[in-house]
């Protein structure tokens, strides 16, 4: 073991181990903080360069990307109402409505620290939980997956606003946009209209951008009259160490969410940040502002989606299992070094693993680093005035809508999800439901079909395992809480508006 | 009408129809299932058939509560002034004029895109988008606009390695 | 078991009369569309292909990924592209071979495409979790005939090679009715289907090997078979189809090749039938092929539209003998 771990220093210090690692974070922030270019494709873009590096840089380069992307994401949601990444479509929520009020810098912050934190401990559960979370990736098949997302769908009433009703309309609309395509199961054509840009299903970084991003941009041509407004200038606000200590109740438990989430194949940091989200939500005091700029919103969006960064690798290292799209490309570069991630990796190349895990536990520190270089470069950009920022962040939209899929259809699909969002923003219809719908529609789909297949139609395979027994528990306390809030304990809130005086 | 309530009214009754339109309208023959199906839960339309009955039927409350809502308020309100002045903003109004103006020129950037490729209808909506909040500033717009829109397209190209197309620029370079 | 191998004639692209700038032919980089996701072995032969191809044609090749219906999006794409030789296709087993013999609405034939070559073969295996009780196919076929209908096997979508795959073995096992003897649960991805089988969530599963070889190593996968005539170096204990008495299992092998739009100028096809010889000489690309599990495999384009047309006749075949067809 000791033998083991000094190897493994041995074969991490080294100068090139350093820059990888810390280059790859700088590029992976930069590349998520523009929209349309997520993380994922940072990771697939620099894949081919760790061809010729040795094995622990290389991989130290991807996971960076990855950490440094899944961070960048949030500057733009924050900034421009763009998220960089799905998974910082949540980030939004609060973050741009602080940015709005001219603490931009405050919301960065906190959006940086909640990320590291978070990424600190999604590391050290997979450097020590290894062996024991894998063991629950293994139990988790489609019932199980189905009754997870089923729970993770009650969040919709938290990010609904004020109208229930409205959320789950559209909520509704999400799910069944998400049903263009394939049939997964048997496939056949569903609302594709003989269009081969519609038999893959509508892509959803271009909706992302669409749904948030432009209407904001429309929306500004509005205020006519007005003077315009620039935001304050957001280097007089930073959030400081009492903001931390008042959202960590929040950032924690944003942090083991994400860890478990992470762990478990094909879930990702999307619902993450919106589970932990909607967590936060419920048992804060100040419930009655998230949505309108609560910090600790940020902070639980952020942890959420990071706290996965370390975890996903937990089913890749363990079982050889790449539980999303970023694993399966650093599996990729595993299998280029003649490596096969899974039992075998630990017992033939204990050392490579150390080297990793001590790789990966510094990153949390390199992230707080650069991301705090890159606060200070990006929020400037706060203070452009809207008639330039709004115009560019529209060109910029169209260029990372373009290189999802390199295609033209992903541009159409995003305008015309703007418009849509423009006008279910006049009518008070919220869209953070419909892109929750339409991220865990498919998944609810498909793992509830699995699941009937499975069990050859049998609905008893739903409560098979105590895994579902928790997600239904959840679900029913969810659901009633819910209730309690919206009918009973508070009447006036059931109805859209108080009639005055 | 309160215009909160006729905005849910209307809105309800918009979705409901919109609904069952795709329910009874497009989805027969727009989502296709093969003959046998061991289950009706697996078939392909069972899904989208769920997901347009509850919608339908939400926007129906919506709609429904809405007018509730509405005839319970002017019954209350009756006794004192009707002609209360509606100080609530519809959600649509003349001042969206220039809205209309930037969502046109996106959709006329997106019929450009096929004939003149991303780059020059990308610096043309830049710049009228610019212009459409500031007419006094067009070299500004203009310089502007080649800068940003040629800076992404070498990021785009040489470090994400995705060629956006160019279109007729493509003769010079 | 019957041999549907029918016999076609060679076809051949008819050629277009060449435009004037075909001569000077690569002027520009060329767009090589991967249509599959980034991190797929599809994905990863494009740019394993992408990485050397540069030295050997004298422009860059950038790799795309237009991922979405099983590689039908981006094979759709490149049908309609400009036959200028600027935009190629990484074409896949999946999206030539399978899904065009299963799904009649494809926006595509196999044959729409000008074939430029052959780059790799990925040899293919059935295998079972470790904690399941089938030690060999008898194993198997003995307990799906104890229980028809609730032995199930995963793949990565319809019109896989996992669920050809599925369907080719039950069919070689002597099954009348394949789609009823054991369930089919697809997955989204080619990980998702590794991982329902190697944690027992399904029965088996028919893959690439090189999508299972970690879970066979790591032991949590038990491989029953492997498809190629020989065996496999990496599974050099697997039994062949061929020694279990099943040489129709033969034609589910995986491979990637090198396609353009239809009528694509002979200038152009010599240029990179030309280039591929050479790639095939680079230790550097036959390196990084080997290591992610496949074999390489450079052919003419006339010998890749025989490998290509009759698999597809295959499985064309099974496919109306068993009625699996998709309007």
């Amino acid at each position: 073991m000791i033998e083991n771990i000094s190897d493994a220093f041995i074969l991490f210090l080294n100068v090139y181990n350093l820059v990888a690692l810390a280059g790859g974070i700088a590029i992976g922030v930069i590349v998520g903080a523009i929209p349309g270019m997520t993380s994922t494709m940072a990771v697939a873009l620099t894949l081919p360069f760790t061809f010729t590096l040795p094995p622990v840089t290389g991989i130290l380069l991807l996971l960076g990307v990855y950490k440094g992307g899944v961070y960048g994401g949030s500057i733009p949601a924050i900034l421009v109402r763009a998220p960089g990444t799905p998974a910082a479509s949540c980030s939004v929520l609060d973050g741009y409505p602080l940015a709005q009020k001219g603490q931009a810098g405050k919301a960065l912050d906190m959006a940086l620290y909640a990320s590291c934190f978070a990424d600190l401990v999604s590391n050290l559960s997979l450097i020590l939980l290894v062996g024991y979370l894998a063991a629950l990736v293994t139990s988790f098949g489609p019932p199980e997956n189905f009754t997870l997302i089923f729970f993770s769908l009650t969040i919709i009433a938290s990010v609904s606003g004020e109208s229930l009703l409205r959320g789950f309309i559209s909520a509704g609309a999400g799910l069944l946009l998400a049903t263009v395509g394939l049939d997964l199961i048997y496939g056949t054509d569903r609302f594709t209209f003989g269009n081969a840009n519609l038999l893959g299903g509508l892509a959803f970084i271009p909706l992302l951008i669409g749904l948030f991003a432009i209407p904001e941009i429309l929306n500004g041509y509005a205020r006519r009259g007005a003077p315009e407004k620039v935001p304050a200038d957001p280097s007089g606000t930073r959030a400081t160490f009492a903001d931390f200590r008042r959202c960590f109740r929040s950032i924690f438990r944003g942090s083991l969410i994400g860890v478990v989430l992470g762990a478990i194949p094909g879930i990702g940091g999307a619902p993450s940040a919106f589970v932990s989200y909607s967590e936060a939500m419920r048992r804060s005091p100040n419930r009655k502002n998230f949505g309108k700029g609560e910090l600790e919103g940020v902070a639980a969006a952020e942890a959420g989606n990071n706290g996965v960064a370390g975890s996903t690798m937990i089913p890749l290292l363990a079982l050889g299992i790449p539980g999303d799209v970023i694993t399966a490309v650093i599996l990729g570069a595993f299998m280029v070094h003649g490596l096969r991630p899974g039992p075998m990796l630990f017992e033939q190349n204990i050392d490579l693993i150390y080297a990793l895990f001590i790789g990966i536990s510094i990153s949390s520190l390199f992230l707080l680093i650069i991301g705090k270089a890159a606060i200070r470069m990006f929020r400037h950009i706060a203070s452009i005035p809207m008639r330039y920022l709004y115009p560019i962040v529209m060109v910029l939209c169209v260029f990372g809508a373009y290189a999802v899929n390199n295609s033209f259809f992903d541009i159409y699909v995003m305008v015309a999800f703007g418009i849509l969002g423009f006008i279910m923003m006049r009518m008070q219809v919220p869209s953070a439901p419909f892109l929750i719908a339409f991220i865990l529609g498919p998944m609810l789909e498909d793992s509830f079909r699995q699941s009937l297949l499975l069990s050859q139609g049998s609905l008893t395979i739903f409560v098979r395992s105590w895994i579902t027994w928790i997600f239904w528990t959840l679900t029913f306390l969810s659901v009633a809480l819910m209730l309690r809030r919206h009918i009973i304990g508070n009447p006036e809130e059931a109805l859209p508006e108080v009639p005055k005086g | 009408m309160k215009i909160d309530h006729k905005r849910d009214f209307l809105l309800g009754l918009a979705v409901c129809a919109l609904a069952l339109i795709i329910l009874f309208g497009i989805l027969p023959w727009a989502v296709k299932a093969p003959k046998v199906i061991p289950n009706l839960a697996l078939s392909p339309t069972f899904w989208p058939r769920i997901i347009l009955v509850s919608v339908a039927g939400l926007s129906a409350l919506l709609a429904i509560r809405a007018y509730m809502d509405n005839r319970r308020e002017m019954q209350a309100t009756e006794r004192r002034d009707r002609n209360d002045p509606l100080d609530d903003t519809p959600p649509f109004d003349l001042s969206d004029l220039r809205v209309i103006v930037a969502g046109l020129l996106m959709v006329a950037f997106c019929a450009l895109l096929k004939p003149l490729g991303v780059v020059l209808p990308a610096m043309a909506l830049l710049i009228a988008l610019i212009l459409l909040h500031d007419r006094k500033h067009w070299p500004k717009a203009v310089i502007l606009a080649v800068a940003v829109v040629a800076g992404l397209y070498l990021f785009f190209r040489f470090v994400a390695r995705v060629p956006v197309p160019l279109g007729p620029l493509n003769a010079i370079f | 078991m019957t041999k549907s191998k029918l016999l076609v004639g060679v076809a051949v692209a008819a050629m277009a009369a060449l435009p004037a700038a075909a001569q000077d032919y690569p002027s520009q980089p060329v767009q090589l569309t991967a249509p599959y996701g980034p991190g797929g072995a599809s994905d990863l032969a494009a740019r394993n292909l992408a990485n050397v191809a540069p030295d050997f044609v004298g422009q860059p090749v950038l790799v795309t990924n237009r991922a979405g219906a099983g590689g039908a999006t981006g094979s759709a794409y490149v049908r309609n592209a400009d036959p200028d030789g600027y935009n190629l296709l990484l074409a896949r087993i999946g999206s030539h071979s399978i899904s065009p013999a299963i799904k009649t609405s494809m926006p595509y034939k196999w044959d729409d495409f000008t074939y430029l070559g052959l780059l790799e073969i990925n040899p293919a295996a059935c295998a079972t979790a470790t904690s399941k009780p089938y030690e060999s196919l008898d194993d198997l076929r003995d307990a799906i005939e104890a229980n028809p209908g609730a032995i199930t096997y995963s793949s990565a979508g319809v019109g896989t090679l996992h669920h050809l795959g599925g369907i080719m073995l039950l069919d070689v096992l002597g099954f009348e009715d394949p789609t009823v003897a054991a369930t089919h649960i697809p997955f989204q991805g080619g990980g998702a289907a590794a991982a329902a089988a190697a944690t027992g969530q399904v029965d088996f599963v028919c893959s690439n090997i090189s999508a299972i070889i970690s879970q066979i190593e790591g032991g949590q996968l038990r491989p029953l078979v492997v498809t190629t005539p020989e065996r496999v170096d990496s599974l050099p204990d697997v039994q062949t189809a061929s020694e279990l008495g099943y040489p129709d299992l033969e034609a589910l092998v995986g491979w990637s090749g090198l396609v353009g739009p239809p009528d694509m100028a002979d200038e152009v096809i010599s240029v990179w039938t030309e280039a591929l010889q050479k790639v095939a000489e680079d230790e550097r690309w036959v390196k990084q092929t080997e290591s992610l599990g496949s074999v390489p495999m450079i052919l003419s384009p006339e010998e890749t539209v025989e490998f290509v047309e009759n698999q597809y006749t295959t499985f064309r075949g099974l496919v109306e003998r068993l009625g699996l067809q998709i309007d």
